[in-house]
């Protein structure tokens, strides 16, 4: 069964960007580590990961319905 | 100052606010010469008239916003900006226009070309010049009433004393990340709250650190494994983004500072400006 989540890339992220990022498909479960290997997002891209709001890391388990925020690291300046 | 407040008085002029309140108030010409003919600094005289009921007219669109106490105290205040780009300049800038009574501003570099599409400080006959220079000048002629203390230096553990000294809050305009953390680390060691903000592109996020805050491992991991630079060093830094992240770092300056509003304490305030978009999240 697939459940589905929101994601929002910012700035660099974005060419990570899948097809309808408003609605993705998951299998529940997945953490955000798994569901960044499947988008080609590399593991060191960022830590700055927020589901619905709130900072989590990358092996925070998402069931569906969540809104997913996915951050680079910037400093300029 | 036992006739200063007599001056003072002498000098005032009744005036209305655009709703039509009446005020009394003192012009910047008036301050000066109250200042030339007693010895006393602008800013005393500006403090002197505030406790008078009489608000300088420099500062008369910050007032019903702000109460003349709160004048009082931005004027009472010492802020620390570290870094003098596209954030430090416009920072700078703004706490100057706003009536924060002391800068401590440092910058160890020179204006280069690539400065001048964001840089307030920067001008074309500036260009080689050092940054901390421009600065100071810069400042004293938007408000010399403002105690200007310029280093022309790179931030370190070692010129900290001197460039934090007094600082009720430090402002991170950096432009790399090691350097942040070290500043977050003596910022914290001192008990200075930490405003720090970083843009690349048309995106930025701003959060305000606490000495008992986790802080900046919450935005960018561990420090030992941290990039020297960000993704600015792919997407450039845009005139319209720095200066709108360097305006509301000023916002939690100024919130800090007189103990009002939400402040983003383990709090992210992003902005991408492409998708005008303005959140706050959660660091914990």
């Amino acid at each position: 069964m697939k459940n589905f989540v929101s994601l929002n890339f910012v700035s660099t992220m974005k060419k990570f960007m899948p097809e309808s990022p408003g609605k993705y498909p998951i299998n529940p479960g997945v953490t955000v580590k798994e569901l960044f290997a499947e988008l080609g997002i590399p593991s060191d891209a960022t830590k700055l990961v927020f589901i619905n709001g709130v900072r989590k890391d990358t092996e925070y388990i998402l069931n569906g319905g969540e809104k997913v925020g996915i951050f680079p690291p910037l400093s300029g300046g | 100052m036992t006739n200063i407040p007599a001056k003072i008085k002498k000098l005032a002029k009744q005036s209305t606010f655009p709703d039509g309140e009446p005020y009394t108030g003192i012009s910047v010409a008036n301050t000066f010469n109250i200042s030339d003919e007693s010895g006393y600094s602008q800013r005393e005289i500006e403090i002197c008239a505030l406790g008078e009921n009489i608000i300088p007219e420099r500062y008369i669109r910050n007032m019903r916003t702000y109460t003349l106490e709160e004048q009082v105290l931005l004027l009472k205040s010492t802020v620390s900006i570290i870094g003098l780009g596209g954030l430090g300049g416009a920072v700078s800038e703004i706490l100057a226009r706003g009536g924060v009574g002391t800068l401590n501003i440092a910058d160890g570099d020179c204006f280069e070309d690539s400065n001048l599409n964001r840089q307030l400080f920067s001008s074309e006959e500036l260009l080689e010049k050092p940054k901390a220079d421009a600065g100071a000048k810069r400042i004293k002629a938007i408000n010399s009433s403002i105690d200007v203390n310029h280093f022309k230096t790179f931030f370190d553990e070692e010129n900290a004393p001197e460039i934090l000294k007094n600082a009720d809050v430090v402002v991170d305009c950096l432009d790399n990340l090691s350097i942040r953390f070290t500043l977050e680390e003596i910022a914290k060691k001192r008990g200075i709250p930490f405003v720090s903000a970083a843009v690349a592109g048309s995106a930025g996020h701003i959060t305000t650190i606490f000495p008992e805050d986790p802080g900046l491992e919450l935005i960018y991991g561990n420090r030992r494994n941290v990039p020297h630079k960000g993704a600015e060093t792919s997407l450039g830094c845009l005139p319209h983004t720095v200066t709108t992240i360097a305006a509301i770092e000023c916002s939690e300056v100024f919130k800090v500072l007189l103990k009002n509003g939400a402040i983003l304490k383990n709090q992210l305030l992003v902005v991408d400006l492409m998708d005008n978009m303005i959140e706050v999240y959660k660091l914990l």
